[in-house]
């Protein structure tokens, strides 16, 4: 079976205690990553960068910082999957550019929007040309959620209702506060997902697989960095939860293979 | 992976019998003593601190099932008494739960009994937890109830009472916690609904001897944390002694008024 995590990240800066911190947050590559995977039995990561959510990113780099994952995708084309985050407040022409050469050229396979970090409402305006692009192309769209004011699961599905076409993935599944509505809200939008990591709360996971069914559902680590590892504890989150085996093959790689058409390449 | 033979005490500071607040919504399931009695046994967890959770309307019978858990099973629960201190039983209720039936400490769920932690009424309550001396743990991590810093405040306020966190502020608020716990000495974090790597920063801030390893079962399982503290170098040795048991049965060993059924029990 193939194990597909469906949420990491390279290079996001999360509450450093110091600009040296900071720093080495901002330079941890793939190789740490790659090798956290190999210990614990992970076959492919879908990954996004961190630098591209902050507006300042996109006036010194071309991608925003996209660049990073860019060049994980091509040190271990068999391992990452990439996840591409847009420039929130470009001009339309330039996004779709973007995400045109991203997805044509480069070969990216999702978008992100962290719009909690990116500070707008997650189905803001400013997002529409991102919206309409992923949609024509049936793309995988996964937000973080869980977040007041910025990362509802509600905001989530006026965007699925919107664009059918669009692969919605709610990152957390709504974290521990709003995981009901996520709950509630995917009886509605068949193109809703809930990914696994930072949803502790293994009763609502059961809850929700038994009414939307294992395939809904995606294994994630959110990754940071070599230190404190999550893996193995996600890896443990998933294999704790009361579901059949094959229910747990979704979960853990086949809905994300599925998603990400991995089979396609 | 199996589970090592422990070379240090686990003790659970957050379980829950019949449902949590965070699962009640989600299952009817009734979850039994035996059944978190079978999970501590796999995962090798001598005894759990055991207090009501689920339905706000099944207050009194909360308490009740964790009498029956207790008596049950002596060795292996710490009963700590839920009150609601705008509800005038709660006094009737802390005294036959500690005098009586030995509980050894106190648990306030401002969330999901729908009260303001700083409300002159609960300081009564905390009153009576300093002259008993009682822990008190405060469900965290929910606004506009039980936001880290108003646990902080509470704690000020009553110096000589211990007060637990649970949740440690949880995904949401956790990075309150730290500098909540910072400024108040008798302020201790408990971890559930958090991975271990978000208690290896608080115990870089605040030391080792104020953390509490938690499941908050069944809304979590006990094997997530064990094996990945067993597993991964995140934590010294005396590290994972202190945050996996040492700090709770410590805290354990000095609860209780004199006279109490647990005081004697903690004698034998």
């Amino acid at each position: 079976m193939r194990i597909i995590d469906a949420h990491a990240h390279l290079n996001l800066e999360l509450y450093p205690r110091s600009l040296e911190e900071a720093a080495s947050q901002r330079e941890v590559g793939a190789e740490p990553l790659i090798a956290e995977m190999d210990r614990w039995g992970v076959d492919v990561v879908c990954l996004m960068g961190g630098a591209p959510f902050r507006w300042w990113n996109w006036q010194r780099l071309p991608h925003g910082g996209n660049e990073e994952v860019l060049a994980a995708m091509r040190s271990y084309p068999d391992r990452v999957v990439g996840y591409y985050i847009p420039d929130s407040y470009g001009e339309p022409a330039t996004v779709r550019r973007q995400l045109r050469e991203a997805v044509e050229d480069f070969g990216f396979r999702g978008i992100k929007i962290h719009s909690w970090l990116s500070a707008h409402h997650a189905d803001a305006d400013l997002l529409d040309v991102v919206f309409e692009f992923a949609h024509e192309r049936e793309l995988p769209l996964i937000f973080h959620s869980g977040t007041i004011p910025y990362s509802t699961p509600a905001q989530m599905f006026h965007v699925a209702k919107r664009y059918p076409g669009i692969k919605v993935i709610l990152g957390h599944g709504g974290k521990t506060d709003l995981n009901a509505d996520c709950l509630a809200l995917a009886h509605y939008a068949d193109n809703l997902y809930i990914e696994s990591s930072g949803q502790p709360n293994k009763v609502f996971l059961e809850r929700f697989i038994r009414d939307h069914g294992a395939e809904r559902v995606l294994f994630g680590t959110d990754w940071l960095s070599p230190l404190g590892s999550k893996l193995p504890a996600r890896l443990i989150e998933i294999e704790e939860l009361d579901i059949s085996a094959a229910e747990r093959e979704d979960i853990l790689g086949r809905n994300a293979a599925r998603l990400f058409r991995l089979d396609d390449r | 992976m199996g589970l090592a033979v422990n070379a240090f005490e686990i003790l659970d500071a957050h379980t829950h019998v019949g449902s949590a607040a965070s699962t009640w919504s989600f299952s009817d399931h009734d979850y039994t003593a035996e059944e978190l009695v079978d999970h501590m046994d796999r995962c090798g967890v001598t005894a759990a601190v055991l207090m009501g959770g689920g339905r706000p309307d099944t207050l009194p019978l909360m308490n009740e099932r964790c009498r029956e858990a207790v008596s049950a099973y002596p060795h292996r629960f710490f009963g700590f008494v839920r009150v609601h201190p705008y509800l005038p039983a709660w006094e009737a209720e802390l005294e036959l739960y500690v005098m009586e039936h030995g509980f050894r400490g106190i648990k306030l769920h401002p969330t999901q009994d729908a009260y303001e932690i700083l409300d002159f009424r609960v300081d009564r309550v905390m009153e009576r937890a300093a002259a008993w001396k009682l822990p008190v743990m405060v469900h965290s991590g929910t606004i506009p109830y039980a936001m880290p810093g108003q646990i902080a405040d509470l704690a000020a306020r009553h110096p000589d009472v211990t007060v637990i966190m649970a949740h440690a502020g949880s995904l949401e608020l956790y990075q309150h916690a730290i500098p909540s716990a910072q400024r108040v000495s008798n302020l201790i974090l408990e971890f559930s609904m958090l991975i271990p790597s978000a208690a290896r920063r608080a115990i870089d801030a605040i030391g080792a001897d104020r953390v509490l390893y938690g499941s908050n079962w069944p809304a979590t399982s006990m094997r997530t944390w064990i094996e990945t503290v067993k597993s991964l170098p995140t934590f010294t040795d005396l590290e994972k002694a202190n945050l996996m048991g040492r700090n709770l049965r410590r805290l354990i060993d000095a609860s209780g008024p004199s006279g109490s059924v647990g005081e004697q029990d903690a004698n034998h």
